[in-house]
């Protein structure tokens, strides 16, 4: 551990949004030296579409929120990349459960809040600050919950919440007198208005938009997909490049051991082509056409099935077969000729 | 912020993130930079095209310079001057 200097020093949760941008400015207004971290879990649905994008969406539109907040603010954000660990120590098999979706919020707030805790300790920092707010989200920010995360990831009385500090607890900054819990603020609930009139009081120039939705394990869609591969994997983690795939496409399951992710539009399918040395890839040469991903056991006929769902997406004009260019992921590749299926047959196969 | 070079200027050590996405060049950068010296260069050359707005954010938050970026064919080569310690040191 480093050797603290008079500086008293906080790292932060961090995400770019509204409200962690806020705690940021409300701490270093109050002279703390803040070194905000962004924990980059692999489920971050800003991350999906930075990866998707098309080539005329404008780049600077998807800088990164957390840098983007650090650059406005003036601060040095960390990221951290905590996705090797993160589906098999958290998502597998959350202590806490699941949220609506396939969320473990509250698992995943103590495993970012001892992953802080280590680099509190690391760098020589006095306490830990989140952007939390008392009562806006319903499984990990209600006041029993927040107290059992705190104690849980080992930070008792060493994190701060500066958007609600009034209504809870003085933390050991605010009894020490690091921070003045007077400048500290006392929101509760889901509106956002107090932060929105205080973004324009304290200068805050931009912000990511508000509304959570961050996270794609809230989204129900991505929870039947990721359910229906971990069901038909054993509840075994299927690995980076799966999961990264997973938020992207069109998602088609034809049987236990074979199921095709389809790309929807140019951003998808240059995505999805990153891939081809690891799965079997198709594509309709003639033609506009999706990439398709085959992820599984391959054999003749669930070739034929990806090929002809293939076709059925491209904009070949009539049921006549067409040739479909079949990638291995070894560099061989062959031509097959078939034709598309009826669009309502597609339906049976889609799980979301 | 620095934009786009015409030619590479010279640099001390060189990471290569080729096929990866964020978070991967901001966290290289921030496990390579504390191992050198201030003044010395790094070139950090990948292929996501988003590293030419989140590495000059980075360095600015974190007192680095960045110099700009060139690019050759389909990469992308982005160069830091180490300006002061890291948090890490």
């Amino acid at each position: 551990m480093k050797t603290n200097t008079n500086k008293i020093k906080a790292i932060g949760l961090v995400s770019g949004g509204l409200d962690s941008t806020l705690a940021t400015k409300l701490l270093m207004d109050q002279g703390i030296e803040v070194i905000p971290v962004n924990f980059s879990t692999g489920f971050c649905v800003t991350s999906v579409r930075r990866k998707t994008r098309r080539g005329d969406e404008p780049i600077h539109r998807l800088k990164n929120e957390a840098l983007r907040a650090g650059e406005i603010l003036g601060v040095p954000v960390q990221i951290v990349d905590i996705s090797s660990t993160y589906m098999d120590e958290v998502v597998l098999h959350p202590r806490y459960g699941y949220g609506k979706a396939f969320n473990p919020c509250v698992d995943c707030r103590i495993y970012m809040l001892r992953k802080a805790k280590e680099l509190m300790e690391r760098w020589g920092a006095h306490f830990v600050y989140t952007g939390e707010v008392l009562g806006q989200r319903p499984m990990s920010q209600q006041l029993r919950q927040l107290r059992n995360i705190e104690k849980q990831s080992g930070l008792e009385g060493l994190l701060l919440r500066p958007l609600s500090a009034k209504l809870l607890p003085p933390t050991i900054p605010e009894q020490k007198g690091w921070v003045e819990r007077e400048k500290l603020l006392d929101i509760s609930g889901r509106s956002r208005k107090v932060q929105l009139a205080l973004v324009e009081k304290l200068s805050i120039p931009e912000y990511a938009q508000p509304a959570g939705g961050c996270c794609y394990l809230v989204d129900h869609n991505f929870a039947r997909r990721i359910k229906d591969v971990l069901n038909h994997n054993h509840w075994q983690n299927p690995g980076r490049d799966e999961l990264a795939i997973l938020p992207v496409g069109r998602y088609l399951r034809l049987d236990d051991e074979w199921r095709i992710t389809v790309g929807r539009d140019e951003g998808e399918n240059n995505f999805l082509m990153n891939f081809r040395n690891k799965y079997i890839s198709f594509q309709v040469p003639d033609f506009g056409s999706p990439i398709t991903l085959g992820i599984g056991v391959p054999n003749d006929e669930r070739i034929l099935w990806a090929a002809r769902v293939t076709v059925s997406y491209s904009d070949t004009p009539d049921d006549s077969p067409v040739r479909v260019l079949v990638r291995y992921p070894n560099g061989k590749e062959e031509i097959m000729h078939t034709n598309a299926y009826p669009k309502e047959e597609l339906a049976r196969w889609r799980v979301n | 912020m620095a934009g786009e070079l015409t030619s590479k200027p010279a640099w001390d050590r060189l990471i290569d993130v080729k096929g990866e996405y964020c978070p991967v060049p901001v966290s290289r950068v921030q496990e390579i930079l504390p191992a050198m010296k201030i003044g010395e260069v790094l070139c950090v050359v990948g292929t996501d095209p988003l590293m030419i707005v989140d590495l000059p954010a980075w360095c600015y938050g974190n007192g680095q310079e960045f110099i700009g970026y060139y690019r050759e064919h389909e990469t992308i080569h982005c160069f830091i001057k180490k300006n002061r310690k890291t948090i890490a040191e």
